[in-house]
């Protein structure tokens, strides 16, 4: 049971945005899509919700291809950046026509988060800026029948507070429903707990694909005296590096090496989700993510 | 309960940890019904599968105690367990720690033991 | 027969299209009484109701209208796509829905001329397939059952072709659109002109020739059997066939639809 994402490739403009992904996504669990702005994160969600054609490869639900399968389709919803609801209809009426179209839709659900978000359903859909139309969409998100939710960069536009109800009611309506969630973001920080597991995206390529622990297991800050600090991370995977004054810092990504000794004058420190992801996915930096 | 996360400990060892420092500090009493995981993790953005994790562990050292359908509670005798599961840690976190920063300093053995008589 | 999901989806297409027609109805209806008082020096007591909707053929207008609506298919896609449905489905219900209509359009146009009583029009009257074959057979019945038919059928045709041809167009970016719809212009242009210089050029001469025995087949024009009496064979076939190409057009134009980058 999930998704299974083959090989998909996609070519735009003679530039290749999307090389050669391969994931999975398992029933019933919170994902994270991290990528830079640019790294193809939107257009890959585009193709598995069938909006656009990749150039090869193919995207399963539950051993099913999801080309043009209505069932497939409706078992999927993506909450994307472009706005396809019509800019004149009234966000009540686009409830309805959601509960038509997918054959059913929590009103009542969808009526008591508007209503905690302060958003007006009897505004029409052009009417609202840019941070309700992300909530709007956020709302029908969490309120559709389907299984499978893709979120685009869902906090778009959102302010602090709304951003903390949104996690909030996410946290809730899983807990609730066992959906699968995959939040696309490149804003980490606020989302890392809520991920049980992350694809990292940088340019067109899966670089990492692991449960946020395990990642985070294996993602280590080693600071000291540079020269010291180089020699125990000779042939260790560096993905950064940092300076501060004397001191200075080596971001590995992958197990050290125990047998070493380390030196009295380097220490060992942890990394988060963010500063993983800033490192892997900066290009000036040479090294890159083991696979 | 209040949670200050940080970025060095994995999450699930932290809402474990946190909840028994509730528990010492007598923010949780023995018996008392403790937040579910989802009210955590709705309170605090973590996942559900992170903050059960770490709760199993406290289930696991019999400090929480889950009754089905009901929810989870403070095991009778946890603040015990907690005390003396911090008491033996007590050398190797702190005293170990206070014995090594001493000797930078060069403060002698006579001198740590009046410095801590002072402090008590 | 058709999925939940498929009646769904006409369903949401079928309303959608009888809204937007309401509107175009309304401004109509609104420009048949506004005109006459109009052009009486808004002079209400010249104003009659009755010369105002004697001349209305509500089939014919319907009939244009209608494949106009169906020009446009791109923002009914980008809904639908957004609520999980295939291109497939969406084709299906929209080809369903807008036949629908026009079916229906056409039933109305005939019961309202036929009921109009400002005028003694009849509904053949208004209709160019009684004007061309509808003296071809003895029996007046046949021949107006059979007209009825051919109005149902050409005007159905005419709104899948209107599909079709939206549905090419909506492959395309905006700009390319513009661009094309200056070529089709430029081309047309040359067309006419060189139709009006054929009569002096000899090879030209022989490829008009050559079309007007194609239209002449096309269209089952029986040379002279005028005021009515041409085969109406011919056109029922070159309906159905071109009605037939079309759907099959647009069913594959619609599969190569995508959300676009504007």
């Amino acid at each position: 049971m999930g998704i299974e994402v083959r090989n998909i490739k996609k070519v735009f403009n003679k530039k290749t945005v999307l090389r050669d992904i391969n994931f999975e996504l398992e029933a019933g669990k919170i994902y994270g899509l991290l990528g830079r702005n640019g790294a193809g994160k939107s257009t890959l969600l585009s193709i598995i919700a069938n909006r656009i054609f990749s150039d090869s490869g193919e995207v399963l639900l539950d051993g099913e291809s999801v080309f043009e399968n209505d069932n497939a389709l409706g078992n999927m919803y993506l909450m994307s950046e472009r706005n396809l609801y019509p800019e004149g209809m009234k966000i009540e009426a686009i409830f309805k026509n959601t509960e038509l179209l997918y054959g059913a839709f929590d009103l009542g659900y969808a009526q008591e988060l508007a209503d905690k978000f302060g958003l007006d359903t009897s505004q029409k859909f052009g009417k609202l800026s840019t941070g309700y139309r992300s909530i709007f969409k956020l709302i029908i998100a969490l309120a559709v029948p389907a299984k499978y939710i893709f979120l685009d960069e869902p906090i778009l536009g959102l302010d602090a507070n709304h951003r903390e109800l949104f996690y909030r009611e996410l946290v809730d309506n899983y807990v609730k429903t066992q959906k699968t969630f995959l939040i696309s973001t490149h804003l980490i920080e606020e989302i890392t707990n809520i991920l049980e597991h992350v694809f990292i995206i940088d340019q067109g390529e899966i670089v990492v694909d692991g449960d946020v622990e395990a990642i985070l297991d294996k993602a280590y800050l080693i600071a000291g005296p540079k020269e010291d600090v180089d020699n125990y991370c000779q042939g260790l995977n560096i993905i950064g590096q940092e300076n501060l004054g004397s001191i200075h810092g080596n971001y590995i990504y992958g197990s050290l090496d125990d047998k070493r000794i380390l030196p009295d004058t380097v220490s060992i420190e942890r990394m988060d989700l963010q500063k993983l992801f800033v490192n892997l996915t900066n290009i000036s930096v040479k090294g890159g993510a083991s696979k | 309960m209040h949670f200050n996360f940080n970025s060095a400990e994995p999450i699930y060892l932290q809402v474990a940890s946190q909840i028994e420092e509730a528990i010492f500090t007598k923010n949780y009493s023995e018996k008392e019904q403790i937040p579910s995981t989802t009210e955590i993790s709705r309170d605090f953005h973590i996942n559900p599968a992170t903050v059960l994790k770490g709760i199993n562990l406290l289930v696991t050292s019999g400090l929480i105690e889950k009754k089905r359908g009901i929810g989870m509670f403070v095991a009778q005798g946890a603040y015990e367990k907690v005390v003396i599961k911090r008491r033996e840690l007590f050398f190797e976190d702190k005293i170990v720690q206070v014995v090594a920063e001493a000797k930078r300093l060069q403060i002698s053995e006579d001198e740590l033991i009046d410095l801590i008589k002072r402090g008590f | 027969m058709m999925t939940t999901k498929e009646v769904s989806v006409t369903t949401y297409i079928f309303k959608h299209i009888l809204k937007q027609l309401g509107v175009v109805i309304f401004w109509m209806a609104f420009s048949f009484i506004f005109f006459p008082w109009m052009f009486n020096g808004f002079d209400i007591s010249k104003f009659s109701l009755k010369s105002s909707f004697k001349d209305i053929y509500v089939g014919s207008i319907l009939a244009f209208i209608i494949p106009c609506l169906a020009l446009f298919p791109y923002n009914d896609f980008k809904l639908l796509i957004q609520n999980g449905i295939s291109r497939r489905t969406y084709w299906k219900a929209r080809l369903f829905s807008f036949l629908g209509l026009s079916l229906l359009g056409q039933l109305l146009g005939i019961i309202i001329s036929l009921l109009n009583p400002y005028t003694n029009h009849t509904w053949e009257n208004g209709s160019m397939y009684m004007l061309l074959y509808g003296k071809y057979f003895t029996s007046s019945t046949t021949n107006s059952f059979l007209g009825l038919c051919f109005v149902l059928i050409s005007t159905s045709v005419v709104t899948i072709i209107a599909t079709f041809v939206g549905s090419f167009f909506s492959l395309f970016s905006k700009k390319t659109k513009v661009y094309t719809f200056i070529g089709f212009f430029v081309v047309g242009i040359v067309f006419i002109n060189w139709i009006a210089i054929a009569t002096q050029n000899q090879s030209a001469h022989v490829i008009m020739k050559n079309m007007g025995q194609m239209m002449t087949f096309i269209f089952g024009i029986t040379p002279g059997n005028a005021d009515g009496k041409w085969n109406p064979t011919m056109p029922f076939v070159t309906a159905i066939i071109t009605g037939i190409i079309a759907t099959f057009g647009s069913y594959k134009v619609t599969q190569k639809f995508k959300i676009k980058n504007e």
